[in-house]
């Protein structure tokens, strides 16, 4: 693999699967907003299931099938991922537990943060991935620190709508019968927002000094795919809401996951297809998602993750509407506090010599005893150092 | 050393013991004030709690964070924000007293407090886990202190999981110090699940923590286990004494634990970290803090965390609704908020050496 690299390439590995999955499918989830301006309040709870069925709970498989098969478990914090999972399904339980009573709102509400910060999170991970595949690539070691004046512009810009959100007198959100709910939240002065907005956009102008024309007087390479999906992050977090009314959130949500899904079909099978090379070069038996991926197999390595979302699509009509939901809610959740987990280098042995063999690197697998190992041994080095 | 001689301990057994354990059941004692004097108690215990300990560990912050030569081992950039973050919160508070944004952003400070109080506890499991480690040559003790972890942060929030089962919570010091806590009402089978979890967690850790590390031959981690076990009946216990509207002293009791193992955990660090830098002949000469836990001058490094406790007193009786107030809620958040990133191992690179001093004098 590191053979054929491209030393300047911006890219993680393919070009045309970065472009329109983690780019164009931006302006693809917002087709998502469409309906509202067709059939009005009627198209909210329709579109916001089609893309519960259609992108969110297929993504949520793709953890699993990243995370379950023998062969990328071992290098894993297993009692990590299983500690995640508690978690996630205990979140889960509290739905039914404060259902009907006035700490369901602030559950809710604090599912619903949590989503959000699963999103910023997700696009955060996939700039920090191109950061460490460029810099190893390049040996341009100026680019984390030129970067974090853009990571700080995706943090506001991400949360800038619910900031905005603070500023109005109540909220609702309302996408079928059985999910709905008003946010609790403290009503904060629009000063408050103006201000946040004042800040996001002062460090936005920041992020495009030093990471735009600081770097081309420098002679360094911009980094585009950054930059790009910062853009279409804030973008999608914030425009639609100032297109729709607040009555439209399921929407305004519906069309942010969609670029997330769409961006993490592209990164798990990106990093899918390095890792399975990598795991088959060393002798691995491989499970079935990543021998899918080696052979490039997408059709059935999608498929099985449409046929896990028809399977809990279709329980979700059989079984009684709010057992449904429960199902949905525990997909969900999980998917979010897993996530958070398997994709970290310090848990996962797999992700540093999967990105160094996107860069075109050689590092050897370690496994999760070693990963440990590696913690312990760390301030030795820094004496050393 | 031998690895079956080797001392869990950071110092010695009763240093540790005494700083980071005995600390709490001390505090706790405190509880026992409430049935003998009544409400009148929680007034006079929370100002001296915040006199005579809680500015004063504020200092110790900024001692090991200002100082040039360990400045520039910080995320300075980060820290900077975080501070301007704490003035814009603290100066909001006096600016939107009366209205209902103002219970939420000192409900948002109570509930940053126990979770700083959540956080020291943990790093300084962390910090015996890499002690451990090195002189048992045992990584393994990472993975199989996680159980511990999940039964920390579930004690050190059950209190709150218990509040938050009240209907209404009032936070009242006094007649001008007072306000709603905001917060969901939750059932209480809530609780009840959350105290079946904390029994499960307790379980877990019984069993990875110390009859399978046992079983294995390895040494169970006692001092993280008692930290542990401290906190959790810190946090939990004094509302078997005292009512929901005795919140400050439940608040003071907890907070008294923390702040001693503070002046007993940065006073070793710093013992030791400015032994490490120290060594460095060729760098700038080290700073008042440093050279005082060098020479192993307690009275002056403590005297002066006292004194700038002093002067943000006089400033408070001076102008106690506005710039005394504020001072003395900068001097809070900055340090919940600031605290959380110079203990990080990646953002400070003076922990590691430190830690591994810590470890080869063990």
């Amino acid at each position: 693999m590191s053979a054929r690299v491209e030393r300047t390439s911006l890219w993680l590995a393919s070009p045309r699967i970065e472009a329109w999955l983690f780019f164009a499918s931006a302006p693809l989830a917002s087709l998502f907003l469409v309906p509202y301006f067709v059939w009005g309040q009627a198209a909210v709870a329709p579109a916001y299931a089609a893309h519960i069925l259609l992108f969110s709970l297929p993504h949520h498989l793709l953890t699993w099938m990243a995370s379950a098969p023998e062969a990328v478990r071992r290098p894993l914090r297993m009692d990590l991922v299983a500690l995640a999972t508690a978690v996630g399904l205990g979140i889960t339980a509290l739905v039914p537990l404060t259902a009907g009573t006035p700490a369901s709102e602030w559950l809710l509400t604090g599912i619903f943060v949590l989503s959000v910060w699963h999103l910023y999170r997700q696009h955060f991970g996939v700039c920090k991935m191109y950061d460490f595949v460029q810099s190893k690539r390049s040996g341009d070691r100026t680019l984390a620190a030129d970067r974090r004046s853009l990571d700080a512009f995706l943090g506001l810009g991400s949360f800038a709508i619910i900031v905005y959100v603070l500023t109005l007198p109540s909220l609702e959100f309302s996408a079928s019968d059985v999910e709905h709910y008003r946010f609790a939240y403290p009503h904060v002065p629009p000063a408050v927002f103006w201000a946040y907005l004042t800040v996001t956009i002062g460090t936005g102008l920041w992020a495009l000094w030093r990471c735009v024309f600081s770097r081309m007087r420098r002679g360094l390479p911009v980094p585009w795919p950054q930059l790009g999906i910062v853009t279409l992050t804030v973008a999608i977090h914030n425009l639609p809401f100032v297109l729709l009314p607040g009555e439209a959130l399921p929407l305004v949500i519906a069309a942010a996951s969609v670029f997330h899904n769409l961006q993490y079909f592209g990164f798990v099978w990106i990093f899918e297809r390095a890792r399975s090379k990598e795991l088959a070069e060393l002798g691995t038996t491989l499970g079935l998602p990543q021998r899918l991926a080696l052979r490039g197999a997408w059709p059935t390595y999608f498929g099985i993750a449409f046929g896990y979302a028809f399977a809990v699509g279709g329980a979700t009509l059989v079984l009684p509407r709010e057992l449904g939901a429960l199902l949905v809610y525990a997909s969900s959740l999980t998917h979010y506090v897993v996530d958070g987990v398997i994709w970290r280098r310090g848990w996962n042995g797999t992700v540093a010599t999967t990105l160094a063999a996107l860069a075109g690197v050689a590092k050897p697998v370690a496994s999760a005893s070693e990963t440990t190992a590696r913690r312990a041994a760390s301030a030795e080095r820094e004496v050393r150092a | 050393m031998s690895t079956s001689t080797a001392s869990p301990w950071l110092r010695s057994a009763p240093y540790d013991l005494g700083f980071f354990v005995a600390s709490g059941f001390a505090t706790l004692l405190l509880v026992l004030a409430y049935p003998l004097f009544g409400p009148g108690c929680v007034a006079p215990i929370f100002g001296i709690h915040v006199a005579f300990f809680s500015l004063p560990h504020h200092f110790l912050t900024w001692s090991a964070l200002a100082p040039a030569r360990v400045r520039r081992l910080n995320a300075q950039p980060l820290v900077l924000g975080l501070i301007a973050v704490s003035l814009a919160w603290c100066a909001a508070i006096p600016l939107t007293r009366g209205a209902a944004v103002n219970d939420w952003l000192l409900t948002a400070l109570a509930l940053l407090a126990i979770w700083h109080l959540y956080r020291q506890h943990h790093g300084i499991c962390k910090v015996y886990d890499a002690v451990q480690a090195r002189r048992f040559q045992d990584p393994s003790i990472f993975a199989d202190r996680t159980s511990s972890n999940v039964l920390l942060a579930l004690g050190s929030f059950s209190m709150l999981v218990w509040l938050f089962t009240h209907e209404r919570l009032e936070y009242r010091l006094s007649e001008t110090d007072h306000y709603t806590i905001i917060h969901p009402v939750l059932p209480y089978v809530v609780f009840q699940v959350y105290v079946a979890l904390m029994v499960v967690a307790a379980l877990w850790t019984l069993e990875r923590c110390v009859l399978a590390r046992r079983r294995a031959g390895k040494h169970v981690p006692w001092p993280q286990l008692a930290i542990v076990a401290t906190a959790t009946l810190v946090s939990g216990l004094p509302f078997f004494v005292v009512p929901t509207s005795a919140i400050p002293l439940v608040i003071a009791i907890a907070s008294l634990y923390h702040i001693v193992q503070y002046f007993g955990f940065v006073w070793l660090f710093e013992r030791h970290r400015s032994a490490v830098l120290a060594e460095d002949r060729a760098a700038p000469a080290l700073a008042w803090p440093q050279r005082s836990a060098l020479e192993g001058r307690w009275r002056t490094y403590f005297g002066a965390a006292f004194a700038y406790s002093a002067a943000l007193l006089v400033i408070y009786f001076l102008d106690p609704q506005r710039i005394g107030l504020v001072l003395i809620y900068v001097s809070n958040v900055a340090h919940y908020l600031v605290d959380g990133v110079i203990w990080s191992g990646r953002r400070n690179r003076s922990i590691g050496p430190s830690v591994a001093h810590i470890a080869s004098a063990g």
